[in-house]
């Protein structure tokens, strides 16, 4: 075993986990991006909201279930501590925003923000819990 | 649980990411180990004390850190 080849595999390793989440993170910001200028209102734009809020989701679902079962044991440990967070934050926002009771043409905004502080929470708990700056 | 995995690894004269390698768990595995901010399943116990060539009560012993 080279210090080389285990230097390598970790910055692989690194790597790999930097690219997943820019890819979703670059989801995100897109699909906000895109509601910020559909505005609500017509069919279609409602259409591709639908759409695009289905993708934001799968993406996450999808980083989740893989960093869990890609994982080492602590990894998953951390990984559902995160989940967790995030999920008790998406609850939290959906309340407050059913609560605020937001006007049709404000709900897609209203979904992004839930969506992203959600995956923000998630990703902040995570690397909270594994670089142990705070506990989670 | 207190260990000396760091201990016992700087005696091998191995880097985190080596002795990750050799566990197959990533280096933040074995960093939150050290820092006893988190306790390894048996299996994982095990592979360490196979490893460093002696028993579990070896590397790891009761104290009152908390699991992650």
């Amino acid at each position: 075993m080279s210090k080389h080849s285990v230097g390598e595999k970790e910055a692989a390793r690194r790597r790999k986990f930097v690219v997943q989440w820019l890819v979703v993170s670059l989801i995100y910001v897109s699909l906000g991006l895109g509601m910020m200028f559909l505005g609500g209102g017509s069919e279609n734009a409602d259409r591709l909201w639908r759409g695009a809020m289905l993708l934001g989701l799968l993406s996450m679902i999808y980083v989740q279930v893989r960093w869990f079962f890609r994982g080492d044991e602590f990894e998953r440990a951390v990984d559902l501590k995160a989940s967790g967070v995030g999920f008790v934050t998406l609850l939290v926002v959906s309340a407050a925003f059913s609560f605020l009771g937001p006007e049709s043409g404000q709900v897609q905004h209203a979904g992004f923000v839930t969506l992203f502080l959600g995956f923000l929470s998630f990703s902040v708990a995570r690397f909270k819990l594994v670089r142990g700056l705070g506990t989670a | 649980m207190i260990n000396r995995l760091k201990e016992l690894r700087a005696a091998k004269g191995w880097s985190q990411a080596q002795l990750a390698e050799q566990l197959d768990v990533s280096r933040q595995t074995i960093n939150a180990l050290e820092k006893d901010r988190y306790d390894p399943s048996l299996p994982l116990a095990f592979k360490l004390a196979r490893l460093f060539s002696c028993g579990i009560e070896d590397i790891f012993t009761p104290g009152d850190t908390e699991e992650t």
